[in-house]
């Protein structure tokens, strides 16, 4: 498949009919477009997907431009339409998908009827695929399973990283298959295919003429009988292995529940045993506390006494208070003497004489004036209260300080609680696990005893088959008309199993080759000790190998991802080439179709190296590249590129619902 | 089922009918002329003619 062009029509950003055409020429293979974030490279890469398949990665499933869904009147219908024209096995496909969006009476946009169309020419004439073989005549073309690698956003590739290593389905193995040119191998085993009424030797089984013996017509029912037993045998046993695969992908999904429920119990446990820390530590606390209490209650007026006093204290030492009265004179006995105007020395005390003035100057130091004897009395008193209350600061602080550590004790318990808790949060109770992964191992075992007895039964009724075949053939050979049907189905069988032995043999063969590829490219991507690994069913194992030799897989980071996608598809790619372009016989019998690559912003993830090696390998291992680049991306792309650019585009992007493409 | 021993086949005649299938599918493959059971009768009718070419 290579893509020669696209228009698009009100398909979002896209407002009105827009077109651009990709090269098609080998030496310049490549389309660059270019364009801001939001300018609509995503939509547009989306346009080869909805066109397609009819599905976008969008979270809003309307494609209709905003701006014509805005000015859109009730009842009115407007449509929107993408058309890929795109050459597939030679063939020119024109395909076309069409949306009629109309306004409902309630103002909301509602999707009305789809089309979607194939046409292709034929001798000059356009016919089209007819409606019931549209979707298979895609899934020819490029299987949905496989599009999302040749359409790929590198944006969004972190969901994919787990797609790439496992749980790819049937369909992917088969498509893989396809694109490596074994398509041809699998059609034709299939019309041959000795198990089918209606292959090559089914129709020959029924070709016998049996008019010459009746015994040759007995021995064909009977062996159809068991061949159609068989069939049904056959049947069952894969559905039986789906059933077992589904149980045993479901025990998985159980155990890892489970398992996470037992961290669960641990944590459970540790939950336990720090309430019951906390629990002690709060006890041992509140006993700190009691004896904190105890000490000061036993002299609680000391405690904040003791503090008062030693401030009084010292500041009584910086002041000169000394004791100048006269022990045991008062006030009043001065004032007696001078009312009485003589003192007890005889001298004469009138008013303002030198008696007079003396005794007054002794008024300031007696009582009720002098303090001094009094502040001597709270100074001794003091000091002897500073002595008996001890050491009632020590040991109040000492408790404290337990406290204190046991305080800090607590809210480290209570932060490791919460932690725990939070963890919890995510645990549920996973009784009714453990009885639905009974229940499941309980089946994968009956599945498994009805598979033992089905080959048994198939073993007896592929004998009892075989002999009548092989009693028929005595038969058969006695009659020249029924002896050449036997030889002409000998050579459809010996064909068959010659096809079987080389289709198994090429698979194989090129699986081991892709394998090989796709390590080649991804190491010219990627380096460092990581290798690929390709199974039976086309998943990707990424191995780490460490440095005692040991190998791991491990789950692939994005840029790792965006690798092993560009590897592997350019791995399919570059065998798809070699079978186009090979002359020896064996690959002959491999014919591959070539496929272009639509990367949408595929350099984001990568450095400055990473980028240039892309842009070196691609262009020549792919067909066709058409690649979206932001303008920073821009340069490096166009310097690695440059040569091998045969378009070039710009989005011009005018506001949030209309972006132009321009032809640079 | 296995060939029957009683017939011999000519390997050549064979691997010539088996590439020539090949082919046949490749084309059609390509060109979507024949459906499943016209296949099979042209698949038949390239036998039948091979085998009796002597």
């Amino acid at each position: 498949m290579l893509l020669k062009s696209i228009k698009l029509f009100n398909f979002r950003q896209f407002k009105g009919e827009q077109e651009a055409s990709f090269s098609t020429d080998i030496h310049k293979n490549v389309t660059v477009i270019m364009g801001d974030n939001g300018s609509g490279k995503t939509s547009f890469a989306q346009a080869f997907t909805w066109c397609l398949y009819g599905d976008t990665d969008f979270a809003d499933k309307s494609m209709l431009n905003k701006e014509i869904e805005n000015n859109l009147m009730p009842r009115q219908q407007v449509s929107v339409k993408v058309n890929l024209d795109l050459t597939h096995n030679d063939i020119e496909y024109y395909i076309s998908r069409a949306q009629i969006y109309s306004r409902d009476d309630y103002g909301k946009i509602k999707p009305l009827s789809t089309s979607f169309n194939i046409s292709y020419k034929k001798n000059g004439q356009q016919e089209f695929v007819k409606q019931s073989e549209v979707e298979s005549r895609i899934k020819e073309i490029l299987p949905k399973e496989l599009s999302k690698y040749f359409f790929f956003d590198g944006e969004r590739i972190q969901n994919f990283s787990k797609q790439i290593q496992r749980g790819k389905s049937k369909e992917f193995a088969q498509a893989v298959r396809g694109l490596l040119g074994l398509n041809a191998f699998i059609e034709a085993m299939e019309h041959l295919k000795p198990t089918s009424k209606f292959g090559v030797i089914g129709s020959y089984n029924d070709s016998y003429d049996s008019s010459s013996d009746d015994k040759i017509r007995e021995y064909s029912n009977k062996i159809q009988k068991y061949q159609d037993d068989l069939d049904s045998i056959d049947q069952r046993l894969l559905q039986i292995n789906d059933s077992i695969q589904i149980a045993d992908e479901k025990c998985a999904e159980l155990s890892n529940k489970i398992n996470l429920h037992s961290e669960g119990e641990r944590l459970q446990n540790e939950k336990k045993s720090l309430n019951q820390k906390i629990g002690k530590l709060i006890m041992a606390r509140n006993q700190a506390e009691g004896s904190l209490l105890k000490v000061f209650n036993n002299n609680p007026t000391a405690y904040f006494a003791k503090s008062l006093i030693k401030q009084a204290l010292d500041t009584l030492s910086n002041q000169d208070i000394r004791d100048k009265g006269i022990p045991d004179i008062h006030e009043r006995t001065i004032k007696y003497l001078i009312d009485r105007g003589i003192c007890v020395c005889g001298t004469k005390i009138t008013f303002g004489n030198d008696a007079y003035v003396e005794l007054n100057k002794a008024l300031e130091y007696l009582p009720p004036k002098s303090i001094g004897t009094i502040i001597s009395q709270f100074v001794n008193e003091s000091e002897i209260r500073l002595k008996t209350s001890g050491f009632l600061y020590e040991q109040i602080s000492d408790q404290y300080k337990i406290i204190r550590d046991f305080e800090s004790d607590i809210d480290e318990s209570r932060t490791d609680l919460s932690e725990i808790d939070k963890k919890l949060t995510d645990v549920v109770d996973v009784a009714p696990y453990q009885i639905d992964l009974h229940k499941y191992k309980d089946k994968i075992a009956e599945l498994d005893r009805e598979k033992r007895d089905l080959y048994q039964k198939r073993g007896a009724y592929l004998t009892s088959r075989d002999r009548l075949i092989t009693d028929r053939s005595e038969l058969t050979l006695r009659d020249e008309k029924n002896r050449k049907i036997e030889v002409y189905k000998a050579y459809a069988q010996y064909m068959y199993d010659e096809l079987y032995a080389l289709y198994q043999e090429s698979e194989d063969k090129i699986r081991k080759k892709l394998e090989n590829y796709i390590n080649e490219i991804f190491r010219s991507i990627y380096e460092g000790g990581i290798s690929l690994k390709i199974d039976s069913e086309y998943n990707i194992q990424i191995l780490v190998e460490d440095t005692d030799g040991h190998v791991f897989d491990v789950e692939a980071s994005t840029a790792q991802s965006l690798s092993v996608i560009f590897a592997f598809i350019t791995g399919i790619i570059k065998i798809a080439r070699e079978n186009n372009n090979s002359i020896d016989d064996d690959s002959r019998m491999l014919e591959s179709e070539p496929y272009p690559l639509v990367m949408d912003a595929p350099l984001s993830s990568f450095d400055k190296t990473r980028i240039r090696t892309i842009c070196d390998t691609l262009p020549k291992i792919a067909e066709q590249i058409i690649i979206f680049i932001k303008d920073t991306d821009g340069e490096i792309a166009e310097e690695h590129l440059g040569q091998v650019v045969g378009k070039r585009y710009f989005f011009d992007k005018k506001n949030e619902f209309d972006t132009i493409i321009m032809q640079r | 089922m296995e060939p029957n021993d009683k017939i011999k086949i000519d390997k050549e005649k064979a691997q010539r009918l088996l590439k020539k299938l090949i082919i046949m599918e490749r084309q059609n493959l390509k060109t979507k002329m024949h459906n499943d059971q016209q296949m099979v009768k042209l698949i038949k009718k390239s036998i039948e003619e091979e085998v009796e070419c002597y």
